[in-house]
């Protein structure tokens, strides 16, 4: 069973790298490249996200965020003991994923003030995420 | 011990993950109504806008990821819930999982026979969401009452 659950949590980790790495390009990593790509840019006549695309891109990112929580999460709790620690860290991934998620949300349809809250959630997220993954396979090794 | 203080992390999960996964199901319904406004004529011009290639591509990522939401949150529900509940569960999952599949085939019956299937395709939508929906409701319903009463009674061990 830790040989299953080992590979899974390899490649859980590979996808959070691949992920931080291709929405970096795709999506930007700081506040100005996030509101081009949202709202876009006069200057390099670069046209906005569309509606449909927003909410393509936050359907496939809540989908992807729910999985990963509820994956690395019971395998957290099965690896681990300590009820302190499984907490922090449930708490933590669930944080910063629904973060994430009312940040991305709140940028385009609220108020352009969230997109701090997308990417500095993102960036919790893919650091949570990977050090939860990076813990389990150390445990299981 | 042990168990009870991993069925509580579970549990925390769960309840954690009823918080989470609507915004999966919201998500997916408010794009399904942008692209399609929610009427059999949106429905047809849609979908008959594109190719066989143009909605494979749709295809391909739904006819996985779709059975695997179901998969997770009915897995969550049969590893906790009483025995004798399963009957509940059991229509639940066929309900869904057909509904998946005849959400899956009706855009290319749509493609190929036209606007008839239009109305299929709405109906099949409503009853996957209103079956995702009641999953989340049941697990909700199941484990968001005090945690000091289900560690003892309704929440048996995890089966694995």
């Amino acid at each position: 069973m830790s040989l299953i659950i080992r590979s899974l949590l390899i490649f859980t980790a590979l996808f959070v790298a691949v992920n931080a790495a291709v929405l970096n390009g795709l999506f930007g990593s700081d506040y100005d490249e996030v509101y081009k790509t949202l709202f876009g840019d006069e200057e390099t006549f670069l046209d906005p996200l569309s509606k449909e695309s927003f909410y393509l891109y936050l359907h496939t990112t809540s989908f992807f965020v729910t999985m990963l929580f509820s994956i690395i999460s019971s395998i957290f709790i099965r690896l681990f003991d300590s009820v302190t620690m499984q907490k922090i860290v449930v708490w933590s991934i669930f944080l910063s994923s629904s973060s994430l998620l009312i940040g991305l949300f709140g940028a385009f349809e609220i108020s352009k003030h969230f997109i701090w809250l997308y990417i500095i959630s993102f960036y919790i997220w893919t650091i949570v995420t990977m050090s939860v993954s990076l813990c389990c396979i150390w445990r299981t090794w | 011990m042990e168990n009870m203080v991993n069925d509580r992390s579970y549990l925390l999960v769960i309840r954690l993950f009823c918080v989470i996964a609507p915004a999966t199901i919201i998500s997916g319904a408010f794009l399904f109504y942008l692209k399609t406004s929610f009427t059999p004529e949106g429905v047809f011009e849609y979908y008959s806008k594109k190719t066989l290639f143009g909605y494979t591509e749709i295809v391909w990522f739904h006819i996985f990821s779709i059975p695997l939401f179901a998969m997770v949150t009915l897995h969550f529900i049969h590893l906790f819930v009483d025995p004798h509940k399963r009957g509940k569960i059991l229509f639940l999952a066929k309900v869904l999982f057909i509904s998946v599949l005849i959400n899956i085939i009706t855009p290319y019956a749509i493609i190929y026979f036209g606007k008839p299937f239009a109305f299929v395709k709405i109906a099949a939508f409503l009853v996957m969401e209103a079956a995702l929906i009641a999953t989340l409701l049941e697990l909700k319903l199941h484990f968001c009452t005090p945690l000091r009463k289900k560690s003892t009674s309704r929440c048996s061990k995890p089966r694995h």
